[in-house]
């Protein structure tokens, strides 16, 4: 493995990107290092061999660059460990433990069925260490994963559900069950907005919490992440979401449906405006939100084994007459079908982002330097490039 | 009990969107064109028959007709796989509304189908994103639009054609985010309940008005499919009357204000939904109309 040397401007000094770098100031540099607009980056290791070779090197290097792959799943989980005090928020376990009061200190891999310590499993992110399974995490969760710590301001906590149709079957009706939800989760909907930082970069986040009956889309998912698309585009930040969704909500009808369109309406003016909007696909995502806003994003990126499609799988095999296989809908199903730019690791979701949002950068930041053929050498150019396109 | 006699009256509805000598897309473009030509094929993977489109004369006027087409016998909805559109039919969609847009068309959509496709093959060639593409098109095309509920309306299938300036509605056609079938097994009901599933979701034409999105609802004096002509001609003075509307307000040819055009469907849109705004306390209604 070559060592790569990272030149930073303004700095005499050169660092070791290596293994697992945890201090303030090398993180900080490293996040230099990764922004092409702020560092100069050169990369060592000049050597005679072939195009191919030089270009699967490249790529290596800049996943190695940009991810840090470290024996213990990277520094995020030692960052957030100091974040988890912040939140109220019991985290979500798709087992046996998923009752949000139990204080379980075991749970079963849903995948392996390995008995894993809650407590390790929230310094790896959630992400199983025997098979790598990605748990399921409610919207909280995903934002201290995501975020930088304290850098969260949240949006449009005022709004609020109701039940436009009076919906009810028998004696079982919405407002009951939007109550017993808004009980069970200490969220007022299935989706939260706000904006944020990521290594940095400003952005605006919107996060949809399957835990919240099933994060399917009704007036209040639609209006708020129409609000963050609008409010992104004003102020001229790009736009991160994270989708999970059964799909669309039926207690609201039309409304629901018509959520589809306000939503890929207001996130299609943000593109109108030059601004990204980047999509993550997480466990599980389905119907109306994979069939709007979602996949029309500028990139789209999938985490590990989610599954993601239109019609669900059980109805597919009623429709079909028979068993499918168990990979079908998967984030790498999605990924081999042309569907989705890459599937991220959670490990690596963190960096991956910031280094889009660096890419894509807003209109404040000078040209890169990498662009300038004075200061860059071809493999440079070329892994940089790559990665633009990963 | 005046709700077992709602669900009643909303599923005899239901029955009659169904109805198999109910007029198809086909049948409107062939009573309402002067002149039709269908064109064909997604010019990516292949030719769906459930979805059906060709540049016609109505009214004098060069206009797009897009729709989805179902059988009228079993023979006819294997072929055209019950009016549910596979991936290249959401293509094809897009590529003649871009084609209309190039011509200056306007656009006339209807919209017949229970739900999108669901098979392997669909979900491979991704017909989630098909739809999204579909509906990402559909606001921006810079002509104006007009889509018409026949029959059955469901899920992002039937959205997919149906992102238009103005959506008019028989009364006896059904327009819901899911079948109520499949509403009622979303919701872990018994498939029993889907009359009650269906009358709470408000998914008849006389009721449409409530979602604020719905322009007009065509009446059915006789239901279209005892009367079918009379049911075209509706149909027709129905999109005729919206068409010229559209002129009034936002010109034709090289005076047509597409920005403005644009500003309103985005708001038409953007608007639609119900939810409390805890500050000010009172619901937020959509325009009533
Ligand atoms: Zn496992």
């Amino acid at each position: 493995m070559p060592v790569h040397r990272v030149k930073v401007r303004g700095d005499e000094g050169y660092v070791m990107l290596r293994g697992t770098c945890r201090t303030r100031r090398v993180m900080t540099a490293m996040r230099e290092a990764v922004h092409p607009v702020r560092a100069t980056l050169r990369i060592g290791h000049a050597s005679m061999d072939t195009a191919e070779e030089r270009d699967a090197r490249g790529m290596e290097q800049m996943k190695e660059r940009i991810f840090r792959r470290g024996a213990h799943g990277g520094h995020e989980s030692a960052e957030n460990d100091q974040h988890a005090p912040q939140s109220k928020f019991k985290p979500e376990r798709r087992t046996a433990a998923d009752d949000p009061n139990s204080s379980a200190i075991l749970v079963p891999c849903p995948t392996c069925k390995e008995p894993l310590y809650v407590k390790e499993l929230e310094n790896n992110l959630y992400v199983c260490p025997k098979c790598g399974a990605h748990f399921r995490l409610n919207a909280r969760q995903r934002l201290i994963y995501t975020l930088d710590e304290g850098s969260f301001t949240e949006w449009d906590m005022h709004i609020h559900p109701t039940d436009p149709l009076g919906f009810a079957i028998g004696n079982d009706g919405y407002d009951a069950k939007l109550g017993a939800s808004q009980k069970k989760t200490a969220e007022t909907e299935a989706m939260i907005t706000g904006n944020g930082t990521i290594n940095d970069e400003p952005v605006v986040i919107a996060i949809a919490d399957f835990t919240f009956m099933g994060a399917t889309m009704g007036s209040v998912y639609g209006e708020k992440l129409a609000r963050a698309a609008e409010r992104a585009t004003r102020e001229r930040l790009p736009l991160v979401t994270f989708n999970a969704s059964g799909g669309a909500r039926m207690q609201e009808g039309l409304f629901s449906l018509m959520q589809m369109a306000k939503t890929t309406a207001a996130v299609a003016r943000l593109g109108d405006a030059g601004l990204p909007h980047i999509a993550v696909l997480t466990d599980p995502c389905y119907g109306g939100v994979t069939a709007s806003y979602a996949t029309v994003a500028d990139v789209l990126l999938a985490e590990p084994g989610a599954r993601i499609g239109f019609a669900g799988k059980t109805l597919i095999e009623q429709n079909m007459r028979q068993k499918l296989p168990d990979d079908v809908q998967t984030a790498e199903f999605q990924l081999k079908h042309g569907m989705i730019d890459d599937v991220v690791h959670r490990r690596d979701l963190r960096q991956m982002l910031s280094t889009l949002l660096a890419l894509y950068g807003m209109p404040r930041k000078i040209a890169s330097p990498l662009l300038d053929p004075a200061h860059v050498t071809a493999d440079a150019a070329e892994s940089v490039l790559s990665a633009a396109h990963a | 009990m005046p709700e077992l006699h709602r669900s009643d009256q909303t599923w005899e509805r239901v029955t009659r969107a169904r109805h198999a000598n109910r007029p198809r897309t086909l049948g409107y473009i062939s009573g309402l064109c002067t002149e039709f030509v269908p064109l064909h094929g997604d010019r990516l993977f292949g030719d769906d028959p459930a979805l059906v489109g060709g540049v016609g004369r109505f009214n004098g006027r060069s206009v797009m007709l897009i729709g989805n087409q179902s059988g009228a016998d079993t023979k006819e909805n294997l072929k055209r796989n019950f009016g549910m559109s596979k991936p290249e039919g959401y293509h094809k969609a897009k590529r003649l509304m871009l084609h209309a847009e190039k011509f200056g068309f306007p656009v006339i959509t209807f919209i017949d189908t229970m739900a999108a496709d669901p098979t392997l093959p669909s979900e491979e060639r991704g017909q989630a994103l098909a739809i999204a593409e579909s509906i990402l098109t559909m606001l921006g095309l810079r002509v104006p639009t007009i889509s018409v509920v026949i029959g059955q309306g469901g899920s992002g299938g039937a959205l997919a054609i149906g992102v238009t300036d103005r959506i008019l509605m028989m009364e006896n056609a059904v327009y819901s985010v899911a079948p109520p079938e499949a509403a009622a097994l979303i919701l872990k009901l018994d498939p029993s309940t889907k009359q009650d599933v269906a009358a709470a979701m408000r998914i008849t034409g006389p009721e449409s008005h409530i979602f604020g999105v719905i322009d007009e609802v065509v009446p059915e004096p006789t239901p279209a499919h005892e009367n079918p002509l009379d049911a075209i001609d509706a149909v027709g003075n129905a999109i005729d009357r919206h068409l010229s509307s559209l002129d009034a307000i936002y010109g034709t040819g090289a005076d047509l204000d597409v920005a403005r055009l644009l500003r309103d469907r985005y708001t038409k849109y953007r608007n639609v939904g119900q939810w409390i705004e805890q500050a000010a306390d009172e619901a937020k209604s959509p325009p009533s109309l």
